[in-house]
């Protein structure tokens, strides 16, 4: 307990620091174009929604590129991108925004939302059913038409400007009844569905981010297909590309390929040995 | 030669007596007789010395050991290891003493004496087991194969290792090595070249890229190509000599299949090597062979390893040579079966030059053996399901099948064998003389661009998965006919039965009190099915429940509470913060230490169908009581239910186990009793267990089917009309805030189970035996 209890209170305090003013919105913003190559048309789509001032929802895997499509499309978009990574202590107030005392002086700090509606940011809450229901619900209102954002410690309503957009994403491949999506939130999104990329593509995407030669790539992405093949029949999710990404830097780096694949792909995947002990086969076989 | 008396002794000396047994007086009819029981040490010497004295030292020494125990048991091992030493080696040996000891320590001196007595044919297979068994092997290698081949090739244990394109098939033991470590590898090895001959598409020949082979071959050996059998089979049956033939096609197939496996699966080039260099050492000298098989041989370690294991005689060396370059061809990065198939051709001519017996050829261990009769039969099978699965689609386009697809589908007989003889690849689809919509069309070519990464090649297997997943799309925007056939409901009927609606999805209505339930009770089954059950998954039992030991509910800490032990300081400053900023600050700070309650009730809903005679519900039961174990752990509350029934008068609710009733022996038994009955109309038992559901309290309340198909009743209550109906019954649980989940063992059911339950709310298990294991980690996984 005092660990989480410590680990807590050092969220708290840096998030204290950033938003006692010490980041400053230009550091939002994405600098460099983040590397994406588009699947489909999900480009045009996000920024069409943009544009009509609808909310999005992210839907897909884990590690397919939900993320690193938002950090695109705000860099494309040239907003600010503010992403909350959501758990289950997440308040409201750590949304929103709350009262510091200081040297005996209070000061409103605002929240990571509040800013983003301020500055016209894009505010990304990632993994959203990780977040106590009672937290979602304050983003009920910033996400149908009135677009605003309640501050009911100030007493203040804020309305967003248009520039303002809230993603969030979600991986339906939870089948937890606990942490399930209540309806009345997701049905203010739309959703927008995202798997991983075809293989050509994946190669391109794992050769590019490991720094690793295009026929090494290739390799690794094979190993993934084959992996991927064993989804539903012991394995719950397949091997997301962004641990193929994984499995590269560290050959890169100069790791053995064969025990690279295990520690990045074999080893996070499964705890059952036989399954492991299959999918080391597999990485024998392919590497 | 040892001396009698000097074995005499030294026996003497291990076994402290000079006789064993005892004389018995034996009453028979016949009178009273002496049997003479008693034998003395004398009888065990003459065998010893025939023994060299090394050997003979080992066996006084082993020996010894079962002296110290039972000198009679060591007696008879005396009088029988001269005989023993001609079945075993000295390691097999002490293994045969050893298993004598185990007997003699689990079941005491009179068994384990009369085990020394002789030795039984049992005995020796016993022992003879070495190296690794397929059992222990089989789970990793079909996760394997599995990976490899996304799902199209099933592992099954068979005398050899072959494929009849649709199962692979792996030798019951592998013991090539002391090594069990090489062992495997050498299974993985056989069916990685199991996967390849299918990758690499080693038997479905294309008939028109051979027909000048073919008329050459027919020409030259005057006889004709069987129109019953596949492209492969009445290739080779065009050969005068048909298994030299086939020894010299797979030769080559295998060098080819092998090279684009290496080729292509870079990893697999090192275990390859590895099991290569192990079987190197076990191929037959030439001196051994006769010319042809000679030849074969040389050809075959070429090919392999690129050099010859040693040299062959003279002659020979020209003939061999002039194969492998024959050879060439198969070993291009693009070459075919077909390439393969004029090699052997033209190799074969050569073969035929030399006038020499041919016993047969055998290739490498690891690449198994080609049974071109299987083959051809698990193509069949391939193609009858390919023309039902073409059928259906076609009945559910509503285009008449044409008769083709009847034949094809009735007994595979004749020409189709071969889904590609008449022509390129893609028209198979296309080739029924019926014209498909275009857009069905279309989905079928995406389907096969898609598969093609999977199989390399254009193959059955690859149609076959195309018309499943294209099917299945083009199934969900059509609707499928339905048997118009519906039972009056009488008053008689409706009498003590609560009746529930029916969702008409043509209509889009309901049909109001269509549904008769009635909630009976289940009869007691033995009472010891249970403990059956706990003791057969025992290991499984004891995980379970170490699994859900770590679920039950647990102290935790809650922040921001309006009362509590202790003050949360974040909340509290917060507070303060407010306060001095002047607004009204939370009451909540403070920290409260509480249980966290699990508030979930489940119902388990159990499909009782006919079709789930005997060891389908025989393991759904299994799996109920490992749950049921499991939630008595966790005191999670739990209801069980069975259904089952015939039409819409009679629609059946068992009642296993209630919410509130505990889980007392009566349950066990009813549990027990649980067995098949009629038809699966899943509608109303659905509304029923929701209305219990809604009228039981729970924060979260889930509702678990185990099921084993579609919905299906002997009325109009099947197809689209019953699923549609299931669907809306399961909607309306979830408007009740009731998360339903099924789990079912049809195959099928990825055809209709994301649209009646939703995509993530159901498991589909390909084997029945998973179920056990199955049904708690689903429910863990549902309820954390």
């Amino acid at each position: 307990m005092a660990h989480t209890k410590l680990g807590l209170n050092a969220r708290r305090n840096g998030m204290k620091e950033m938003l006692a003013g010490r980041v400053r919105i230009e550091e939002y913003m994405v600098q460099q174009e983040p590397y994406y190559s588009p699947v489909g048309n999900e480009v045009a789509v996000f920024e069409t929604a943009y544009k009509n001032r609808l909310p999005v929802m992210l839907k897909g895997p884990t590690g397919c590129g939900k993320t690193r499509f938002i950090q695109y499309m705000a860099y494309r978009l040239k907003r600010p991108l503010i992403t909350v990574a959501c758990h289950d202590d997440l308040t409201s107030s750590d949304l929103v925004g709350r009262y510091l005392v200081k040297g005996g002086e209070t000061e409103w700090v605002d929240g990571p939302l509040t800013r983003a509606v301020k500055v016209g940011g894009i505010c990304y809450l990632d993994e959203i059913v990780e977040a106590r229901k009672d937290t979602t619900v304050v983003i009920h209102p910033l996400t149908d038409d009135r677009r605003l954002l309640p501050i009911e410690k100030k007493g203040e309503i804020l309305k967003a400007p248009d520039e303002f957009m809230l993603c969030i994403s979600y991986n339906p491949g939870y089948q937890s009844v606990m942490k399930d999506l209540k309806h009345s939130t997701r049905q203010r999104f739309v959703g927008m569905n995202f798997s991983y990329p075809p293989k050509e593509m994946e190669a391109e995407i794992v050769s590019h981010e490991a720094q690793i030669p295009k026929e090494q790539a290739v390799e690794l992405v094979k190993l993934g297909e084959k992996i991927r093949n064993l989804k539903d029949k012991g394995l719950e999710e397949g091997a997301s590309t962004r641990l193929l990404i994984y499995a590269g830097k560290l050959i890169k780096s100069g790791i053995e390929p064969i025990e690279a694949c295990e520690i990045a792909i074999g080893n996070p995947l499964t705890d059952d040995a036989e399954m492991q002990k299959a999918i080391k086969e597999l990485i024998t076989t392919v590497m | 030669m040892a001396a009698f008396d000097d074995v005499k002794a030294q026996l003497f000396k291990i076994l402290g007596q000079n006789s064993f047994g005892e004389d018995v007086i034996v009453q028979r009819y016949t009178g009273t007789h002496y049997a003479r029981g008693l034998q003395s040490i004398d009888e065990a010497v003459p065998g010893l010395m025939t023994l060299e004295e090394a050997v003979l030292e080992e066996v006084y020494n082993l020996g010894m050991d079962l002296g110290k125990r039972d000198p009679e048991m060591a007696f008879y091992f005396f009088k029988t290891a001269p005989d023993a030493i001609k079945h075993f080696s000295f390691e097999d040996m002490k293994q045969w003493v050893a298993m004598g000891l185990e007997l003699f320590d689990g079941y005491g001196a009179v068994p384990a004496r009369n085990f020394f007595k002789g030795i039984t044919r049992e005995t020796i297979q016993k022992i003879h087991v070495h190296g690794l068994e397929y059992e222990g092997v089989a789970r990793t290698l079909g996760i394997y194969l599995d990976g490899l081949s996304g799902g199209s090739l099933r592992l099954e244990k068979g005398e050899e290792s072959y494929t009849d394109t649709r199962r692979v098939y792996l030798p019951p033991q592998v013991d090539l090595s002391d090594d069990n470590g090489l062992n495997f590898k050498l299974y993985k090895v056989m069916a990685a070249h199991k996967y390849a001959q299918m990758r690499y598409r080693s038997f479905e020949l294309r008939s028109k890229e051979l027909e000048e082979l073919f008329e050459r071959l027919e020409s030259r050996y005057g006889k004709s190509a069987s129109q019953e059998a596949s492209t492969l089979e009445s290739f080779l049956t065009l050969f005068p000599d048909r298994a030299m033939a086939t020894d010299l096609f797979s030769l080559l197939e295998n060098a080819r299949v092998e090279h684009a496996l290496r080729l292509e699966f870079r990893g697999l080039g090192r275990d390859l090597d590895l099991v290569v260099a192990m079987e190197w050492g076990l191929r037959p000298n030439f001196s051994k062979l006769s010319k042809r098989e000679a030849v074969l041989e040389g050809l075959m370690q070429l090919l392999t390893r690129g050099t010859l294991r040693e040299p062959l005689p003279e002659d020979l060396m020209p003939v061999v040579g002039r194969c492998r370059a024959m050879a060439d061809k198969v070993l291009g990065e693009m070459a075919t079966v077909e390439d393969t198939a004029r090699a052997t051709a033209e190799i074969y001519e050569i073969l035929e030059g030399f006038d020499s017996p041919y016993a047969g050829f055998q290739d490498m261990y690891h690449r198994g053996v080609v049974k071109p009769e299987r083959v051809t039969a698990g193509l069949r099978e391939t193609q009858r399901e390919l023309g039902e699965k073409m059928r259906r689609l076609l009945e559910d386009l509503k285009i008449k099948p044409p008769p083709e697809i009847d034949s094809q589908v009735q007994h595979a007989a004749g020409e189709v064998a071969d889904p590609f003889a008449h022509g390129a690849p893609l028209d198979f689809l296309f080739r029924f003389g019926v014209e498909l919509p275009e857009e069905i069309k279309k989905e079928l070519l995406a389907e096969i661009e898609k598969q093609l990464g999977e199989m390399g090649q254009i193959d059955s297997s690859l149609l076959m998965k195309v018309l499943d997943s294209a099917g299945r799309k083009i199934r969900a925007s059509i609707q499928a006919r339905v048997t118009e056939f519906q039972v009056e409901l009488t008053e008689e009927d409706a009498r003590d039965a609560i009746l529930y609606d029916e969702w008409d999805y043509k209509m889009g209505h309901y049909r109001a009190a269509w549904c008769a339930l009635k909630e009976r009770g289940m009869k007691r089954g033995s009472d010891k099915f249970v403990e059956k059950t706990l003791e057969k998954h025992r290991e499984l039992v004891t995980q379970v429940r170490r699994q859900f030991e770590i679920l039950r509910p647990d102290y935790k800490r809650l922040f921001r509470e309006i009362q509590g032990e202790e003050i949360d300081i974040d909340a509290f400053i917060e507070a303060l913060a407010d306060i001095k900023a002047g607004t009204a600050p939370s009451e909540k700070i403070y920290i409260r230490v509480d249980k966290k309650e699990r508030d979930i009730a489940v119902a388990f809903l159990v499909d009782m169908s006919g079709s789930t005679t005997g060891w389908v519900i025989d393991t759904e039961k299994e799996a109920l009581v490992l749950m049921c174990e499991a939630l008595e752990i966790l005191q999670d509350k739990y209801a069980i239910y069975g259904f089952s029934g015939k039409t819409r008068k009679q629609c059946d609710f068992y009642t296993i186990k209630d919410f509130d009733e505990e889980y007392t022996e009566d349950v066990k038994s009813r549990i027990a009793g649980m067995e098949a009955f009629d038809y699966t109309r899943m509608g109303p038992p659905i509304r029923h267990l929701s209305k219990i559901l809604d009228e039981t309290p729970a924060k979260v309340k889930l509702m678990i089917i185990l099921s084993d198909g579609k919905p299906e009743d002997f009325d109009e209550y099947k197809g689209e009309h019953g699923v549609e109906d299931t669907r809306k019954a399961l909607i309306e649980a979830k408007r009740k805030h009731i998360r339903p989940f099924c789990i079912t063992i049809d195959t099928e059911a990825r055809d209709y189970m994301p649209h009646m339950f939703g995509e993530v709310s159901y498991v589909i298990l390909d084997k029945v035996e998973k179920l056990p294991r199955k049904l708690p980690e689903v429910y863990r996984k549902l309820t954390t």
